[in-house]
């Protein structure tokens, strides 16, 4: 009895027994040569603004914000700007016929908020993209890197309005129908819009009457979706009567498609320790990462009754 | 094929025209203390250059011994030689069994007949036994394990310290049919792959093929592990029990009462971790009120039953159960007043989660010597695996404000299984009917049942969802037969040719595996030996190849519009067994892959078509693979000194279409083992085992750029980016070198006479930091919080550590 009292005595003195190892950091170097990473987008809507977002990627070494101070519409602001933003490029957008050349554009201010866009926008009104058109991109940058793409404008989407009820209640179905598309993919999202007036501007709050925000990928030729709120346990406290279901549908390219919705899903590498990666997929690029794309979209709105 | 059906006739007609000339002296040779059969046993008759090896039975036929008197010699290496003196009339067969003395004294050198008899009757190469000394003495973690051994030798790499799958010459463990006492099983492994199912106690001898195995053993393309469980002392009531730090491991066994002139023997062994029961038992001295119990524990238990009902049948039952129990319960229940409102609650949430895995087989298998030089085995056995996730949430109570009450009640249960059923029939003929030849055949028919499930149900007082998003069950039928003839051309010169035929019943061609094999002796210890076969497997698992940590494998039969996959197998060696007892071997192999199927790695859900679909077990990238190595292996198989230095020099390259070549995860371009074992006395043993290795690949992180995400609001969409890493090509860089130097230590003493070891491990006694991957993180300025690039470290495996333990025997 006395070994096996020793042994279990010993056995749980010595299980502590382990010299931890001190992690060595060490510095990333990597061979890579940065690269331009676009995230354009030309819309036909009046609401959704087209824009270029010019990015390019970073070596391991280096950082990846700076701290700024400066006077914003003459406030003093301090704020960390984005290393991946390349701030000086040319950016020209073209039907063929015409360029419309992009100008960057760092904040715009929104309900009294300012805002870090860090975008290429176009500063005029003549800007209409139509469906079928294509266009091209352009994007230079002083030190040399440039990249290229090509978009064309997807059909217009065609909600059957008239189909829809005047009002929405939020325990019956809802049948949403469209003009069919052959060739190309088109994704709808319904929600309420009390939710955009609860939490801040950004972070608004999507659980707020929850279950009614869904969002449905239509393939070609599908032409209607049977919208139905989700079970959900949270409480139901909100005023229905002031709330109204949105109905968006977008088409879109198949760059915008492959980019968002195809591949969205399907991380190239993944890892426990490292996250995901990618070796930087490209539509409607060349030269350079990313995604040249267009959209086109069409909306509705309808009262919710309870 | 018409010129194997005349190869099988003219193999008849020799029998014929031999069978009526000579004698068959056949029988067993058993260890006599405990009845244990003997395996490569050398029983031959003196001066006549007759003679035969004992099988894994310990079974044994000479055949075509004249009349006349001879003399039987039967010696292998630890025992006593034994020899008779016979006397052979008109041919008459004689049985014969024998049973030896052990000469062991541990530490002392013996004589290695044993050895030199397995290399010369074994054909095939990369074929290597561990038998129990080498696996309790060679070094382990915690405590002793067969996987932890068999990664030491030379073809086998590892993933990392956590596992112990074998990864065989560019096969992933999917690839190995690893069997125990034939059955097999799916799942060997306990705590996520750090120990291996098997209770080293019960283990009588671990027969490891590397590759290049003949047409006997199917349904695989990787390696093959038979583990051969003892069968119990026939003469004595014995056992012993083992405390290490993480289990309690106790063996019995016995004779059965002879009854009827039947007799027989049993075995049982069992093993528990018992910390939860420590720590349960803790927390209630110390009168805890929590309701935390620890929640982890594995257990096993194996139980084998031999009964012989006469000379020529036996009975063998034998039985494995083993699991893995992850087991969480939380309950709270909450009582609450608020005098202001009256409002009165009662509330009683549980959260469960229930978790087992593992395997239970069980197998009967009869064994009749239909005449001496004809044996049957007959085989049904059922193997299920099972993992069965089970995650349940409850809240519910009752309330009252005033004179209005309620009531309330959420249930969620997550339930993720995979059952894998199998169930299989089998018989073998091994036929010694003409001189030089040994023939088997055999039929098995197997059938698998596939279930991998997954299933949501929430329901509240009056409303109840149910969600099946992923169920794929499926039921397979594999049948084979096998022919494998091993012939003696010339005392020099053996060929062992074979052929095994294959059906699966979700598809519609026939599957044809050639196996042959050709061993020449250059001289009496040195072997020439090249092997080439085909090799075909119809299930596989579906996990993700690049994951760094597993728990659990997920098998599912190839399905029906896939391909079946194979791999061929090319092995050159030579082997020298030196008069001092060093096994000297080199071989070489390619094995070329078809078919493979890896899958697809990415998000769990994907809505499509109105339905949630869960993708990560239905999509595959079709793969293909080759893998090329030179293998050394200098292994002492006797004396004071045992062990062996291994050196293996591979290259595995997987194809996928995205990704182009690429070298696995588990590719090592070298490794180098030293395992030794040394009796520095009597009493005392050292032993050791160094691993040095190449660094394993991995995807390297070149950058990082932004990837673009939409968010498509029905108010306004927007678009954002998040940081990720700009990866290189796949696997293209390698983790630095491992290396890894075990130590262990033993020491027999008695207690009141009562004999027992005490024994001590360490492990990474170099306190060596092996990089299990890398993790990133960015360098900050601490004076402005500024991102300054990214800075890695290893995440490391095993530091060292020291473990312990005793072992009783009575």
């Amino acid at each position: 009895m006395r070994i096996f009292i020793i042994s279990f005595i010993s056995i749980f003195s010595f299980s502590c027994l382990t010299i931890d190892q001190e992690l060595d950091w060490e510095d990333v170097a990597s061979g890579h040569e940065p690269i331009l990473n676009i995230m354009g987008l030309l819309s036909t809507d009046s609401l959704v603004t087209s824009f270029i977002n010019v990015h390019r990627s970073l070596t391991m070494d280096e950082a990846t914000d700076t701290l700024i101070r400066d006077t914003i519409f003459g406030n003093i602001e301090i704020y960390y700007a984005s290393r991946f933003v390349v701030k000086d490029a040319e950016v020209i957008v073209s039907d063929g016929t015409q360029d419309y050349i992009f100008e960057y554009q760092e904040f715009e201010i929104n309900k009294d908020n300012l805002f870090t866009t860090g975008t290429y926008l176009y500063k005029g009104n003549d800007l209409n993209p139509q469906s079928g058109q294509t266009w091209t991109l352009s994007v230079t940058t002083p030190n040399g890197l440039n990249v290229t793409g090509e978009t064309t404008i997807p059909p217009p989407p065609q909600l059957f309005k008239e189909q829809l009820p005047d009002t929405f209640h939020i325990d019956q179905t809802l049948d949403i129908s469209w003009e069919p598309m052959s060739d190309h993919y088109q994704i709808i999202n319904v929600g309420n819009l009390l939710a955009y007036f609860v939490g801040d501007v950004i972070n608004f709050d999507r659980s707020y009457a929850c279950g009614l925000w869904q969002e449905e990928i239509i393939s070609p030729d599908e032409e209607s979706w049977t919208y139905r709120r989700e079970i959900c346990d949270q409480g139901t406290d909100q005023n229905w009567e002031e709330d109204f279901l949105l109905v968006h549908l977008m088409s879109m390219d198949k760059n915008y498609f492959n980019y968002f919705i195809r591949y969205a899903r399907d991380p190239e590498f993944s890892s426990l320790f490292f996250g995901e990666g990618g070796s930087g997929r490209n539509f409607g690029i060349e030269g350079g990462i990313g995604v040249f794309g267009s959209v086109s979209i069409d909306r509705h709105q309808i009262p919710i009754t309870h | 094929m018409t010129k194997f059906v005349k190869y099988i006739l003219l193999i008849f007609c020799v029998y014929h025209v031999n069978a009526q000339e000579t004698a068959t002296i056949s029988g067993f040779v058993r260890e006599d203390a405990t009845g244990e059969p003997l395996a490569y046993a050398n029983v031959f008759i003196k001066d006549s250059g007759l003679g035969s090896a004992t099988d894994v039975e310990g079974y044994f036929v000479i055949t075509a011994v004249p009349d006349g008197q001879v003399e039987i010699i039967v010696s292998i290496i630890g025992f006593e030689m034994v020899t008779d003196t016979l006397q052979i009339v008109n041919g008459k067969d004689l049985r014969l069994d024998f049973r030896l003395k052990s000469t062991v004294i541990e530490g002392e050198a013996v004589d290695v007949f044993g050895e030199a008899q397995k290399m010369r009757q074994l054909v095939e190469p990369s074929r290597i036994s561990l038998d129990l000394r080498t696996l309790e003495t060679a070094p382990a973690f915690v405590e002793p394990d067969l996987f932890r051994t068999v990664q030491m030798l030379p073809g086998v790499q590892t993933i990392n310290d956590f596992s112990s799958a074998l990864y065989v010459r560019g096969s992933t463990p999917d690839q190995n049919l690893i069997m125990l006492d034939g059955i097999t099983i799916y799942n060997p492994y306990h705590l996520g792959g750090i120990f291996s199912t098997f209770n080293t106690d019960a283990i009588k001898e671990a027969d490891f093929h590397a590759g290049g195995f003949p047409a006997r053993y199917g349904g695989r393309m990787g390696a093959i592990l038979n583990v051969i469980n003892r069968e119990g002392n026939t003469e004595n009531f014995r056992g012993n029990a083992n405390i290490s730090l993480i289990s309690s491991k106790a063996l019995l066994e016995g004779p059965i009462p002879k009854f009827k002139g039947t007799k027989g023997s049993w075995m049982i062994a069992g093993r528990r971790t018992y910390i939860d029961q420590i720590v349960n038992a803790i927390l209630r001295s110390q009168g805890s009120d929590s309701n935390f119990k620890f929640p982890y524990y594995f257990y096993d238990y194996q139980i084998k039953m031999n009964l012989d009902l006469n000379p020529d049948h036996r009975l063998t039952y034998s039985r494995f159960y083993g699991d893995d129990v992850l087991d969480i319960h939380f309950s709270e229940r909450n009582e609450s007043y608020d005098i202001l409102s009256d409002y009165y609650e009662k509330n009683t949430s549980k959260f469960i989660i229930d978790w087992p895995w593992g395997n239970h087989t069980n197998s009967l298998t009869w064994r009749w010597l239909i005449n001496p030089k004809l044996v049957a085995r007959t085989f049904v056995a059922n193997s299920r695996y099972r993992f069965h996730y089970d995650m349940k949430f409850s809240d519910s109570g009752d309330w009252s404000m005033g004179t209005e009450t309620g009531s309330y009640k959420d249930s969620f249960t997550f339930d993720f299984y995979d059952i894998v059923n199998d169930k299989t029939v089998e018989t073998e003929l091994s036929w010694h009917g003409v001189v030089n030849h040994q023939v088997m055949a055999g039929l098995q028919i197997k059938r698998v049942d596939y279930n991998l499930g997954m299933e949501f149900e929430y329901s509240n007082l009056d409303t109840t969802l149910y969600l099946n998003p992923l169920q794929m069950k499926d039921q397979t039928i594999e049948s084979s037969v096998f022919l494998q003839d091993k012939w003696d051309i010339t005392s020099k010169f053996i060929l062992q040719p074979g052929i095994r035929i294959m059906d699966y019943s979700l598809h519609d061609a026939l599957y044809i595996d050639p196996r042959f094999g050709l061993k020449y002796l250059l001289r009496e210890d040195l072997s020439f030996k090249f092997t080439l076969g085909r090799y075909h497997q119809f299930l596989t698992i579906a996990n993700p190849e690049d994951e760094t940590l597993r728990i659990i494998d997920f098998w599912l039969g190839i399905p029906a519009d896939q391909k079946a996959t194979y791999a061929d197998h090319l092995i050159l060696g030579l082997e020298y067994l030196s008069h001092d007892d060093w096994l000297f071997r080199v071989e070489t192999y390619y094995k070329h892959f078809e078919n493979l199927i890896t899958l697809k790695q990415g998000e769990l859900f994907q809505e499509k078509e109105d339905e949630l679909r869960f993708t990560p077990f239905n999509e595959f990238y079709d793969t293909r693979a080759y893998a090329a190595g030179l293998e050394l292996l200098f292994k002492k198989t006797a004396g004071r000194l045992r062990g062996w230095i291994g050196y293996t020099f591979a290259e595995t390259k997987r194809h996928i279409y995205k990704y182009g070549w690429y070298h696995p995860k588990y590719d090592r371009t070298h490794t180098l083992n030293i395992v030794g074992d040394a009796a520095l006395s009597k009493k005392l043993h050292i032993s050791t085992a160094l691993q040095a290795a190449s660094g394993q690949p991995y995807t390297p992180p070149l950058g990082r750029y932004e990837q673009w995400n939409a968010q498509h609001d029905p108010f306004m969409p927007s678009w954002y980016g998040s940081e990720n890493f700009l990866v290189g090509k796949k696997n293209s860089s390698r983790l630095p070198l491992y290396f890894r130097w075990d130590i262990g230590l033993k020491q027999k003493k008695t207690f009141f006479g009562l004999p027992y070891e005490r024994y001590i491990q360490l492990v990474n006694v170099t306190n060596n930091v092996n990089a299990l991957t890398y993790q990133y993180r960015n360098k900050i300025n601490r004076l402005t919080n500024e991102r300054m690039g990214m800075e890695r470290a290893a995440v490391p495996m095993f530091p060292f550590f020291l473990t312990m333990g005793i072992r009783a025997e009575f």
